[in-house]
């Protein structure tokens, strides 16, 4: 068994019109999660697992049942790589009502993930730096590395 | 006591040592109807500092303020800072310092790959005492982004009160009843339109950050200033004589008094009624399209929750259930800015007429 969780320190989502913002707080980065990859986000995140998500799905869409399951499991480690979610077991997540079955096409479309950096520069005036030891921090230490020569 | 905490008794502390030390100006404002006291520790940071919020000055305040920001910097008030109460592992991510819960927060803003020209500030805040201090390392080091949007964080701390008000990066533009957010990142012509608006005779509540109250759905102004890149100004020319030159002004942006040039166009909240967002296209008319709530949420939320954030959790299901409610367009900006003007002021009145 596959099991995954999310972070919420390090990652909040909302699902809208059939599509999944996902924000990465801790990289500054944000990603859309369109086509059926909503649906299959919100199984992961209940489900707590690759298996039972895929499993659920695949009874949704029994004539494509193997593609499904492909793209779950392929979706999965996309969405492990890029952190926002983590491997391992982790608290129940409650039910809630879907906010992507409605929009369930009756045809499977894989999943769509498509990842955004713009706001990488708010994240960039990051202060965190080895401290000088007499003036505390701030003040960064004074730059070490190998003599120059001329 | 966690680093939070100790930041916000250090560099309150030292904020109350800098106001006695020099001749200090207290001023009252009104922003959301909440009142604020902010006291000003020696004569150079209320020029740099106060002028965006000189339109919501209360002269005559009554009773006492609901909050209260001190403001120092050393090189004026010859008070330094206390020796940094923290260490590198306590300062997270946008500087913001460990330890910070429901109540005390303290942040650092500075670029440290760039030490000579970084603003070296912190904010301290603590809602339960009503009470921030914000000091500056020397007033020659507020960048123009904060002259133009001053105190932002303390504001952001103590205004906010999810999920019924917050503060989101966005402007706000109404027409006589009806109004809409003009949400997007910097560079999208969010500005360029607001500021059009205003010239043209509409009401805005501000170009870059809005106190949003979601139940009631209006946005109230917080800064009276807009910001333009020069480029921009060629586009708004009956702006020209509000760019303010007192040093609100350096050559990324230009910073435009519009609540000083035009007061009743920005002394009331603007009804959100729509969500808008701006994005130049290279050639054609410029043309209000229908937008999903989907791109409104791409639009507004990220660039809210990096330069504000709080709890973020909360945050983004309030945005989201705005993106749910109101509807959305795509205002593609391809001709002057008076076609968008005028797109706007369609979409108002048919959005009075429903």
């Amino acid at each position: 068994m596959t099991t995954l969780h999310i972070d919420p320190e390090r990652v909040v989502h909302e699902t809208i019109d059939g599509e999944t913002l996902l924000i990465h707080l801790a990289s500054g980065t944000y990603f859309s999660l369109r086509e059926s990859g909503a649906e299959i986000w919100e199984l992961l995140v209940c489900e707590g697992s690759v298996e039972r998500a895929a499993a659920a799905l695949a009874e949704r869409q029994p004539t494509q049942a193997a593609q499904v399951v492909a793209e779950v499991r392929r979706l999965a480690q996309e969405l492990v790589d890029h952190d926002l979610l983590v491997s391992g077991p982790g608290p129940a997540v409650p039910a809630a009502p879907s906010r992507s079955a409605a929009k369930r096409p009756a045809v499977f479309a894989p999943p769509v993930l498509e990842k955004y950096t713009d706001m990488q520069y708010f994240l960039m005036l990051d202060p965190i730096h080895e401290v000088d030891d007499a003036a505390g921090w701030p003040t960064p230490a004074p730059a070490t590395g190998p003599p120059t020569t001329v | 006591m966690s680093p939070a905490r100790a930041g916000f008794a250090a560099f309150t502390r030292a904020a109350a040592e800098a106001l006695a030390a020099t001749e200090s100006l207290e001023r009252r404002i009104i922003l959301g109807g909440a009142s604020i006291r902010i006291r000003c520790a020696g004569p150079a940071l209320p020029d740099l500092l106060l002028a965006a919020l000189d339109h919501a000055r209360d002269d005559d305040p009554s009773g006492e303020a609901d909050v209260t920001f001190d403001v120092f910097d050393t090189r004026t008030s010859g008070v330094h800072p206390p020796r940094f109460p923290w260490t590198p592992r306590d300062v997270g991510a946008r500087g913001e310092i460990a330890g910070g819960d429901g109540d005390v927060r303290a942040l650092f803003h500075g670029d440290l790959l760039a030490p000579e020209h970084d603003f070296r500030a912190v904010s301290v805040f603590s809602r339960r005492r009503a009470h921030g201090a914000l000091w500056v390392l020397s007033p020659d080091r507020v960048p123009w982004w904060e002259r133009a949007a001053p105190l932002r964080t303390l504001l952001h701390w103590s205004l906010a009160d999810p999920p019924r008000r917050l503060l989101v990066h966005a402007a706000a533009v109404g027409g006589a009843s009806r109004g809409a957010l003009l949400i997007g990142a910097g560079g999208s012509g969010k500005s360029t339109t607001a500021v059009a608006c205003v010239e043209a005779g509409m009401r805005a509540a501000g170009d870059d950050y809005v106190l949003l109250d979601a139940v009631a759905s209006v946005a109230h102004p917080l800064y009276g200033t807009a910001k333009l890149a020069p480029r921009s100004l060629a586009l708004v020319p009956g702006v020209a004589t509000a760019v303010r030159h007192d040093g609100g002004c350096d050559a990324e942006k230009l910073v435009v008094d519009l609540a000083g040039r035009w007061p009743a166009r920005m002394a009331r909240p603007v009804s959100v009624d729509a969500l808008v967002i701006p994005r130049i296209v290279q050639r054609g008319r410029t043309r209000l399209v229908r937008g999903s709530g989907a791109d409104a949420l791409r639009a507004l939320a990220p660039t809210t929750i990096f330069q504000l954030p709080g709890d973020n959790r909360a945050l983004l299901g309030v945005l989201a259930e705005l993106a749910r409610r109101l509807p959305a367009y795509v205002l593609e900006l391809g001709g002057p800015p008076s076609e968008a003007v005028a797109e706007l002021d369609r979409l108002l009145d048919a959005q009075a007429a429903a």
